[in-house]
């Protein structure tokens, strides 16, 4: 199976911190898989996500995306969901679909102008002009715009409502490319369970898990979700 | 890509570069209008013009520095926001290195500061010649002659440097360029800076800068007190009238001082943008 991402004893240690947010990550995801990245709060999921991304810089180990290190290669294949909306306000949704034709050769602006139109959203609108759950939605549109080869998103279905969070998942799985990988962090097992080829358990900045989600299924005899649970236990 | 970044960029600025522009402009009407009352110095009955003329000038001495000021702060919060606040989650995502990213801010508010500092100084010799022109008006000709180095222009510009014309355009040039430039720097790296503040990044970036001045402006008296004592001194020998001189090597000197600050200021932007960016 190819990589499309491949993490090397990758350690992360925030400044002033003594205990590490990343510890010793090695792991490979392959092309083709969706992949679910699983764990409390605080375990590290985000921060693997920024790393992968280029928003943090590693306190030891190598990330390699598509066979790049990372930088504007690595950044060109990959689509980003933030776990915040970061999208300036003042601008309206047709600039921001030319600044992602602009930067980005994969964008197909036909299909983020098909999804804007399902959702009847105005392109001259201004994103200041919308509600917090239709910024998000716009935000992955455009996101999910791009023929990326992996989607990286960070909990894509938090804090939203059970209809928002179908067409969340229905725009992720309608509009990842076949070929493509898609990494998603979440709490909310239930709702991509049934999606997820691959899944990582993360724990206190460690991979303690890393398993085809069938493969866990049939080994423990009980769902995902349950499984985490028991995992995580308080 | 770069070009793409600084389209983006000069979008976000144009419009402000006028509203700046329009405000320098505004307030070269103000001082100009206001020195027009200097002709009036001598006259006890028009008091009241007068201080109507030093509230107009101190006005314009406001808008100017304000504008330059308030310039600088929308080139600060632009670049922190871009690059370290929420929108930086797009901008470091983007198919372009680090240094792609700061080039693009440097080129065009490089440029923006650069007709900014070219307006004001273009005001001040404008103002101030109208100022001196008001004001000795009314002396004859032998006593205007002896006060004509107050006018602003090519000569006197050349008389202040030590050089000639030519001589001194280019190293006024080179003055105004190496500063803008480093002036931009020192706000970057302030910024930068404040990224290493576990909280309040904001105030980090402001004490990182006004420790960066500091440190530039003790430089700047440190390098440059021997050459003030020595043209003060050369001044008193020649009598009232003298032109202050610092001779040619006291330009060089600032001009190598700011390049040197540019040089410092810009490695530890770099390193912050290239090996240590940490949006946590």
């Amino acid at each position: 199976m190819a990589e499309i991402l491949s993490l090397d004893h990758l350690t992360k240690v925030y400044k002033g911190s003594d205990k590490p947010a990343l510890d010793d990550i090695t792991l490979t995801i392959g092309k083709g898989r969706i992949v679910g990245l699983l764990g409390p709060n605080g375990s590290g999921k985000t921060t693997l996500i920024k790393l992968i991304n280029g928003l943090l810089t590693p306190t030891a180990g190598e990330i390699r995306v598509g066979g790049f290190a990372i930088g504007p290669e690595s950044k060109a294949i990959v689509s980003y969901l933030p776990d915040r909306f970061c999208l300036p306000g003042d601008t309206s949704v047709k600039e921001l679909i030319g600044f992602y034709r602009d930067f980005y050769s994969d964008f197909d602006t036909e299909r983020a102008y098909g999804m804007l139109e399902s959702l009847q959203i105005d392109p001259l609108s201004r994103i200041k002009t919308f509600s917090k759950g239709m910024k998000e939605k716009i935000q992955l549109i455009l996101v999910m715009s791009r023929r990326a080869q992996l989607y990286v998103l960070d909990e894509p279905i938090a804090g939203v409502d059970p209809a928002a969070r179908d067409y969340i998942i229905r725009t992720i799985i309608g509009n990842y490319q076949p070929d493509a990988s898609v990494l998603l962090s979440t709490h909310l097992i239930t709702d991509v369970e049934n999606i997820l080829d691959d899944v990582i358990f993360i724990k206190e900045g460690k991979v303690i898990l890393s398993s085809p989600v069938e493969e866990l299924r049939i080994a423990q005899g009980k769902s995902l979700d349950a499984y985490f649970r028991e995992v995580f236990s308080c | 890509m770069l070009k793409m970044l600084m389209k983006y960029e000069w979008k976000y600025i144009w419009k402000k570069l006028l509203l700046f522009a329009g405000i320098l402009m505004f307030a070269t009407l103000i001082g100009g209008l206001s020195t027009t009352q200097f002709d009036n110095l001598a006259s006890p009955d028009q008091i009241l013009g007068f201080l109507g003329a030093m509230f107009g000038f101190m006005f314009y001495y406001t808008l100017l520095i304000g504008a330059v000021i308030g310039f600088s702060l929308i080139v600060g919060i632009r670049f922190y926001k871009v690059v370290f606040g929420d929108m930086g989650y797009v901008t470091n995502t983007l198919p372009v290195s680090a240094r792609q990213i700061y080039a693009a801010h440097l080129i065009v508010y490089g440029l923006c500061t650069f007709v900014i500092s070219g307006l004001m100084q273009l005001s001040i010799m404008m103002v101030t010649n109208t100022m001196f022109t008001n004001m000795f008006n009314e002396l004859n000709a032998s006593d205007a002659a002896d006060v004509s180095y107050l006018h602003f222009g090519p000569a006197s510009l050349a008389e202040v440097f030590g050089l000639s014309e030519f001589g001194a355009g280019i190293l006024m040039t080179l003055l105004l360029i190496v500063g803008t430039i480093s002036s931009l720097l020192m706000i970057y790296a302030a910024v930068v800076l404040g990224q290493n503040w576990k909280r309040h990044k904001v105030w980090g970036a402001v004490v990182s800068y006004i420790i960066i001045y500091s440190i530039m402006m003790v430089a700047a008296w440190i390098v440059t007190i021997p050459y003030m004592i020595h043209m003060f001194m050369n001044a008193a020998s020649m009598g009232d009238t003298a032109m202050p001189v610092f001779g040619p090597s006291f330009w060089v000197i600032c001009l190598a001082l700011s390049a040197v600050f540019g040089i410092a200021t810009f490695c530890i932007m770099d390193h912050g943008m290239t090996k240590k960016l940490n949006l946590e």
